[in-house]
């Protein structure tokens, strides 16, 4: 087995335990207690701060560093996008507008 | 598993958008350099949507599996909250029967079995697996198809980078009901930029997530409190 298709399948197990776990504990453990309050509060936070986390990085950066110039397209694109997706809510809005702004920014400008 | 023509007609939303999110993720998985059997075998063991367009953009970055593992874990703690609350209607069942059923849980079939066991009193647990279940084989097949497709396509590598990026902006904006989520979430991002000039193997995402989201928490059951 070659080293990428060995990262793959270990990223899979990962995957595996990551998700696994996480939706078998409440029933082995909890076995049907409520789950307390603060986790709750806590699990509100999670989805956008990684999502956050994720975007960031990915347009703000190229090669590790800060990218500010015009060939940085994702940045500009995600900027010009933004305002429609957060109005809209929809992922494929944010799909099709992407891709659009993108295009712009690398084919036309 | 019970698979009627009533489980189809609840699960025929969640078949097309899985459908379609499927081939977007196979496609991308391609880029990461994921053989078509492996985003099989990867979406049938893990069933996870946004995890998997996660664990891709990881992969494409080169992130540690450890990493890979701490992500995963933290976007799959919602699971947590499915299975507690799905946890009443499957008491019943043995325990194999209840792991299998938990592990078909995602955001869609959660929602429309939650409401499903509310609302129909015909609706039971064999029903609920096949409703589970049958979006799974839709989801793995279609990524198989993408990544295959990708292949012999080949489209352009920066564009399909960046779909990867308008998705998750898109999946983002579905989570951002008020002003205490947006702040929470560009603190988060703008942290992440910060700690990935200082720390090791990827894990500036995980620890931006859980400080960010840690003093979110705490300022929100600080304000409950008062």
């Amino acid at each position: 087995m070659s080293d990428e298709s060995l990262y793959i399948y270990g990223a899979t197990l990962m995957m595996v335990i990551g998700t696994f776990s996480c939706r078998e504990l409440p029933l082995l453990l909890l076995r049907g207690r409520k789950l307390p309050d603060w986790f709750n509060i806590w699990l509100k936070y999670i989805p956008t701060a990684i999502f956050g986390a994720l975007i960031f990085p990915d347009i703000f950066l190229k090669n590790g560093a800060l990218d500010f110039t015009l060939q940085n397209y994702g940045l500009w694109a995600t900027i010009c996008a933004f305002p429609i997706v957060y109005k809209t809510q929809s992922l494929p809005v944010a799909l099709v507008a992407g891709t659009v702004f993108f295009c712009i920014f690398k084919y036309v400008i | 598993m019970h698979f009627n023509k009533k489980v189809i007609q609840r699960a025929m939303p969640i078949y097309i958008g899985y459908l379609f999110l499927g081939l977007a993720c196979g496609i991308l998985g391609q880029q990461a350099h994921i053989a078509p059997i492996e985003a099989f075998i990867m979406s049938i063991l893990a069933y996870s949507g946004s995890g998997q367009f996660i664990c891709i953009a990881m992969l494409l970055d080169h992130a540690s599996l450890f990493s890979i593992l701490i992500t995963n874990f933290m976007v799959s703690l919602r699971y947590m909250f499915f299975s507690t609350a799905m946890y009443p209607h499957i008491k019943d069942c043995s325990l194999p029967y209840s792991v299998v059923f938990a592990q078909n849980v995602t955001d869609e079939t959660f929602a429309v079995n939650i409401d499903s066991f509310t609302k129909d009193k015909d609706w039971d647990v064999e029903q609920g697996l096949a409703l589970g279940f049958s979006p799974c084989l839709v989801w793995a097949c279609a990524n198989f198809i993408g990544c295959a497709a990708a292949a012999w396509l080949n489209p352009p590598t920066e564009l399909v980078s960046y779909i990867l990026v308008a998705m998750f902006l898109g999946i983002w904006s579905g989570y951002l009901h008020d002003t205490a989520l947006l702040v929470t979430g560009v603190a988060g991002g703008l942290l992440s930029v910060l700690l990935s000039f200082v720390v090791p193997f990827k894990l500036h995402i995980v620890l931006a997530t859980l400080i960010v989201s840690a003093i979110a928490c705490w300022l929100e059951v600080r304000q409950i409190g008062e």
